[in-house]
């Protein structure tokens, strides 16, 4: 029993991943984009035609959704992103330029032979000019002496200082010598060791970071070099918070500034994707946040399932309860009249459609011009869940299970005649079997042989359908939760399918898959107990 | 929030009650009184003062827009007005709402249900009087429009620009146009002189061309008789480009209405007590730019602002732009998007300049869920499934200041004390909710359950006003201009002659939709309504055909031309996608119209997902389609010939010298009336070339509860304002 548990168990969580990749994959390579969609009102806002796609890119990016969706061959190294800063800087419209000009200046010194390089193969003089435009705030060095200069002047102007300044050298040792030499220097040598530092930009990062996990005495010293070469400042008294601050800035940050080791290029054509980061957060249990209103998926899914795993529960109690009784009637009393009347009742029930009965419902029984006895909508009345306290819980309990009437019947009806069909000719099976003719020869009193013995026995399909029942309601009866507006499972999916929510749309389409498993697993485990007979090995 | 510009999927038919909505609606486009049906006598004559005397030029904003009426269609109100009365406080309003509400961060938002929500808990820099589209300062307490310049190797200088001609400009430095709200200069003197403000905008005199409107004083500084301009010539002026599509326009860096300025009120409190202030508005600025943060519907606006600081010791926000705009004013203002979210807040000082931190922290702030704001109602309660609930706001700036200090205000507003938006997803619902009485008012109505008997009954009407206003969205048919076919006018113009829009209207879209004649909003100052839309006339149709050189030689029905030396048949495919039942229908009813007249028209029926990418590629020959609008109009994107390459919107490929000469125009306009003159303009030309064929608009149907009042829908894409509303007598 225990091998059937753990076997079953496997095969459930290889099933779910499969699943995880399947939809996955059908979210991605569906038409729509959640990122276009945010723009789709603003395209004639910016001038420039370029401008838009710009845009969704960035929206793009946001969202996560620029990053290749299986594997990941682009080399982000940060000579790449140095670039890709640079290009920013060359675009046309300021807000680019401005954003490539920030991040150029978190380079430094760093960045500068790259743009020097830039420089040489500049295609126009607007190119050029801009490049020039970025030197002094790159490579911190402000001067006047260029404003008379022609471009291809001051062009040798610059390459002359940056060597002769020695900036942004290439070379990962001299920044680290450059730092411990920081590091010891003495008050008044303090200024000069950390211009030094500075001469290195973004590449003085790493060997600063490392030693800021060393000697804490020595944090204060260095957050002041980490500041002037990011800009970024975290001002905390205790030097121990000051760390833990540069440390998590430095994990968002790092691989903007170091070569990625081989081991970290070779893993990051699979994690670095899309899908390496849904794999990640999957197994975190983190199901991110929804893209429309950005609160954690889990919360969401939190609040939707209990609602929908009420109606459930209550339909298939209901439905159980009334099937049952029904099918044996039905088959103790097979072709009377009243059998018979039974049957086409429900089988008419069985027939309608739920979302008409819904819509009928609502017509006829919530309000003027017909009765008036059921609310319209929702699961409770506006204001009563925010009000709900211990004191007034029998009010809240009587105002939940009024909403509730009709959403359940809805859900109820259509399966009675299924199950008590079912169960009616699983009782004609088992009547005419050997042992209760004996029970009754014997002596049993027929109700004790209806409930005790046959009714017992016939109950195996209807436990096999019980499987069938609870997944499909799980998946929420989007209809009558889009009908009667309940919070649920289903309405929760069809929203985020419509909005393109790719988060929630993952993690309630897993959830889905996880509790159809689930409850066929149970449903298994029912049988045995239902069924000394059987048994799993 | 500009309205979707791509919107096929989204038409609906709908279905009035009678052939008054369509008799309002060509009344309205006409301009005139609607068919007495439907309207009792003629709106009361003008309650409020005459407006005053020296209005900017000959025409005014009435000249250009329909009026809106008080409870316009509420039959309890005998003699509707133009004017807004003071109302009477009390009672709560309940909402339809129909779908999931996302959060109400107005930076990060992005849906147009959330603004209207934001739009009564915030107030803007400015704000502008939906019935005559005049800017008013809200939150600010003046601004000042001006122009930049900047000399070479300089910083750029404000000033305004008084002269222009190939050599040199006339330059007033420091000048600006500075608007006041009418309340701050009572005097009530024009023309040439001092304008004496009250203390209340901290006194002192302004030198210029004084000029006042309904609601507010303009003074041109710098536009008078003994300025003295200095003259600079071109030649020093630093150099800028302008991208239009592909091309490279280089012009001097003398720019027009780059400069704007907005004094920032005193005494206004955000919704949690603390001092609204110009850093809460900087701060918002820094937020949608911040590229990390999910600003993506703003930030389209605010890509093209240059610089931005506080002046005026901290009092003041000015901002620079980088190319003329006439929108910019519009968005700074916050009239059409409310932005200003407040910096107490968010405390970006937390972060050191992390802006990568800051973001992720922003984008997901509890604010979103329970914001603060400045405005007329606070927010209350929210439960997602349930109700919003934001009641009003006790300490509401505009009602400690005294009566007619604020304009479009009365003291006491906003007259219903709370207001609800319930989620009702089901209309059918929503309507029994209607009637039971547990719901106000209904602004999604759909078009079955307008038409429904039931809704039309005299136990309906007893309870519910049926208003409707227009949609922002109208539907054409595109020829494809690259096809020969389509090459001559008089082939479009005869075509449109052939389409029976009324027959389609009815049947297909159930006389809720109306015939437009051009692509501007048709209750908007763009929409020209001397243009008539073409109507159905078969004879004329073919008489243009034949016209045109089409005529059927070889009698087999198809009409044939001599195009480039070959005999080309009249034939093409209609290009529909499949989201919609009834663009089949549509097509299956021109198809059978313009084969009688010796059309030979194919329908090719596309997967939704396909028929975009098609449209773009322009492999279509006609295509049915729809565009959103807005009431000013911005025809750049869709119909300036640089939007024809990189699949653009101008996928019809259409060339108009002169349409591109006023779509570039239009955009650097600053003066509503010259801008919407240069609209009609456009409206024309394009009429009479008709490069699409111009459908339909449509209307919008609201259920209101009859008690009531102040009831004014206005040709806005946010057509009701709830803090004018009021019952009458609570039901």
């Amino acid at each position: 029993m225990i091998r059937f548990l753990l076997r079953r168990l496997f095969i459930l969580v290889v099933t779910l991943f499969g699943i995880t990749v399947l939809t996955f994959l059908l979210t991605r390579l569906t038409p729509g984009d959640p990122a276009t969609m945010r723009l789709a009102g603003a395209k004639g806002a910016s001038h420039s035609s370029g401008a838009y796609e710009e845009l969704i890119q960035l929206n793009r990016q946001n969202l996560g959704l620029d990053k290749p969706i299986l594997l990941n061959f682009r080399f982000d190294t940060p000579e790449k992103r140095i670039d890709d800063a640079i290009s920013e800087a060359l675009r046309d419209t300021d807000f680019w330029r401005k954003s490539g000009e920030r991040r150029l200046a978190r380079y430094g010194p760093m960045a500068l032979p790259p743009i020097l390089d830039r420089l040489d193969k500049a295609a126009d003089d607007a190119d050029q000019n801009r490049l020039l435009e970025l030197l002094p705030r790159v490579s911190g060095v402000a001067t006047t002496a260029t404003l008379t200069m022609s471009p291809d002047v001051q062009a040798d102007w610059w390459r002359a200082t940056i060597t002769e300044k020695k900036l942004g050298v290439a070379d990962s040792v001299g920044a680290k010598a450059a730092v411990d030499a920081y590091l010891i220097a003495s008050d008044e040598g303090q200024q000069s060791a950390l211009e030094a530092v500075r001469r290195h930009g973004g590449r003085a990062l790493d060997p600063l970071m490392n030693a800021l996990r060393g000697d804490s005495k020595q944090v204060p010293r260095i957050a002041a070099a980490l500041e002037s070469i990011t800009s970024v400042s975290f001002k905390d008294e205790d030097p121990l918070a000051v760390r833990d601050r540069w440390e998590g800035w430095w994990r968002r940050n790092r691989a903007e500034f170091v070569d990625p080791t081989s081991f970290e290029s070779a893993t990051r054509i699979m994690t670095d994707t899309q899908f390496g980061v849904w794999i990640g957060q999957i197994m975190r249990l983190d199901f991110g946040e929804s893209y429309v209103s950005r609160r954690p998926v889990s919360r969401m899914v939190g609040e939707a399932l209990p609602i929908s795993l009420l109606l459930s529960v209550l339909s298939i109690f209901f439905s159980y309860l009334l099937s049952i009784p029904i099918g044996v009637y039905s088959a103790l009393k097979r072709h009377s009249p009243a059998d018979r009347v039974i049957t086409v009742i429900l089988f008419v029930l069985y027939s309608l459609p739920s979302f008409w009965v819904a819509g009928i419902l609502i017509l006829t029984v919530t309000g003027p011009p017909f009765l008036t006895l059921f609310p319209t909508r929702g699961i409770s009345s506006p204001g009563m869940e925010l009000s709900a306290s211990w004191d007034n819980m029998g009010a809240w309990l009587t105002d939940r299970a009024w909403h509730l009437v009709l959403p359940v019947f809805c859900l109820t009806y259509g399966s009675l005649a299924f199950i008590s069909r079912q169960m009616r000719s699983a009782m004609l099976e088992v009547i005419s079997q050997d042992f209760i003719r004996t029970a009754v020869a014997k002596g049993v009193p027929p109700h004790r042989v209806v409930w005790k013995h046959a009714v017992r026995n016939s109950l195996l399909p209807i436990i096999t359908i019980s499987a069938g029942i609870l997944p499909e309601l799980i998946a929420g009866a989007v209809i009558i939760e889009s009908i009667f507006t309940i919070p649920g499972m289903g309405n929760l999916t069809f929203t985020a399918i419509l909005n393109r929510d790719y988060p929630v749309i993952n993690a309630v389409l897993l959830f889905s898959a996880f509790l159809t498993l689930l409850g066929i697993l149970l449903a298994d485990l029912a049988y045995s107990i239902a069924d000394p007979r059987i048994e799993y090995r | 929030m500009k309205v979707s510009r791509a919107l096929a999927a989204t038409t609906r038919s709908r279905r009035p009650a009678a052939a008054w909505a369509t008799g309002l609606a060509a009344a309205l486009l006409l301009g005139c009184p609607a068919s007495p049906e439907k309207r009792r006598a003629q709106p009361a004559a003008e309650a409020e003062p005459p407006a005053p005397a020296a209005i900017t030029g000959a025409a005014s904003a009435a000249d250009f827009l329909p009026p809106t009426i008080t409870d316009e269609f509420n039959p309890d109100v005998p003699e509707p007005e133009r004017v807004l009365r003071r109302g009477k406080a009390g009672g709560a309003m309940r909402i339809r709402n129909p779908a999931n509400l996302a959060h109400f961060n107005a930076v990060t938002v992005t849906g147009q249900p959330e603004r209207v929500v934001i739009m009564h808990m915030a107030d803007g820099l400015l704000n502008q009087d939906p019935a005559t589209l005049e800017i008013f300062p809200e939150l600010a307490l003046w601004f000042s429009q001006g122009d930049l310049i900047r000399r070479r190797g300089g910083e750029p200088e404000e000033g305004r620009i008084v002269g222009r001609d190939d050599q040199t400009i006339q330059w007033v430095p420091g000048a600006a146009r500075v608007t006041f709200c009418l309340y701050d200069a009572p005097d009530g003197k024009t023309g040439d002189t001092e304008l004496v403000l009250r203390d209340t905008v901290g006194g002192g005199k302004r030198q210029g061309l004084v000029k006042r409107h309904q609601h507010t004083v303009t003074v041109d500084e710098g536009l008078v008789s003994d300025a003295k301009p200095l003259t600079i010539s071109l030649s020093e002026l630093d150099v800028y480009t302008v991208k239009i599509g592909d091309r490279e326009e280089r012009r001097p860096w003398a720019k027009e209405n780059c400069s704007f300025e907005f004094f920032v009120r005193d005494g206004v409190r955000w919704h949690d007590g603390q001092p609204f202030t110009a850093d809460d508005v900087t701060f918002s600025i820094d937020c949608i730019r911040n590229p990390a943060i999910d600003a993506s519907t703003l930030r389209p606006y605010f890509v093209d602002i240059d610089s931005y600081r506080t002046t005026r010791e901290g009092k003041a926000v000015r901002i620079h732009y980088a190319k003329p705009y006439f929108s910019a004013l519009r968005m700074l203002g916050g009239i059409e998007s409310d932005w200003v979210v407040p910096r107490h807040v968010f405390r970006p000082e937390r972060f050191g300049g992390d802006e990568k931190a800051f973001a992720e922290s922003f984008n997901s702030n509890p604010f979103k869920d329970s914001p603060v704001y400045t405005g007329a109602y606070r927010f209350k309660s929210w439960d997602r499934s349930g109700a919003l609930v934001i009641e009003r706001n006790p300490d509401y700036w505009k009602n400690q200041l005294p009566e007619g200090a604020v304009p479009r205000w009365y003291v006491g507003q906003p007259w219903l004390d709370r207001l609800e938006w319930i989620l009702y997803q089901d209309s059918g619902a929503a309507l029994k909710d209607l009637q039971n009485g547990r719901l106000d008012a209904d602004f999604d109505v759909e078009p079955t359950t307008w038409a429904q008997p039931e809704t039309n009954s005299p136990a309906f009407l007893k309870l519910m006003t049926r208003a409707h206003s227009i949609g922002f969205l109208y539907t054409y048919i595109g020829w494809n201009l690259e096809n020969p076919i389509f090459k001559d006018p008089r082939t479009r113009r005869a075509l449109a002659y052939l389409i029976p829009r009324d027959e389609i209207g009815r049947y297909v879209h159930n006389n809720v939709a109306f015939p437009v004649s051009g692509p501007f909003y048709a209750k908007g100052p763009a929409n020209d309504p001397a243009v008539k839309p073409i109507p159905y006339d078969p004879e004329e149709g073919i008489r243009q055909l034949a016209l045109a050189g089409w005529l059927d030689r070889d009698g087999d029905g198809v009409r044939e031309k001599m195009i480039d030396g070959k005999w080309v048949p009249l034939r093409f495919n209609y290009f529909i996608h499949n989201a919609r039942d009834y663009h089949q229908k549509i097509a299956d009813i021109v198809k059978q119209h313009v084969e009688e007249a010796g059309v030979d028209m194919g329908i090719v029926k596309l997967d939704w997902t396909i028929f975009s990418e098609v449209v773009r590629d322009k492999k279509f020959d006609a295509v049915r389609f729809a565009w959103g609008q807005d009431v000013e109009p911005d025809p750049f994107q869709i119909w300036h010939s640089s939007q024809i390459e990189n699949k653009g919107d101008n996928f019809i490929s259409y060339r108009n010298a002169r349409i591109d000469e006023i779509c570039v125009q239009i955009r650097e306009e600053f003066d509503p009336i010259k801008r919407w003159t240069l609209a009609r303009e456009m409206h024309r030309i394009v009429a009479e070339e008709q490069p699409v064929c111009f459908l339909f608009g449509f209307e919008t149907d609201f259920f209101i509860h009859r008690n009531l009042r102040g009831v004014r829908l206005y040709p806005s894409a946010y057509p009701t304002d709830f803090t004018e509303w009021w019952w009458e007598s609570q039901p």
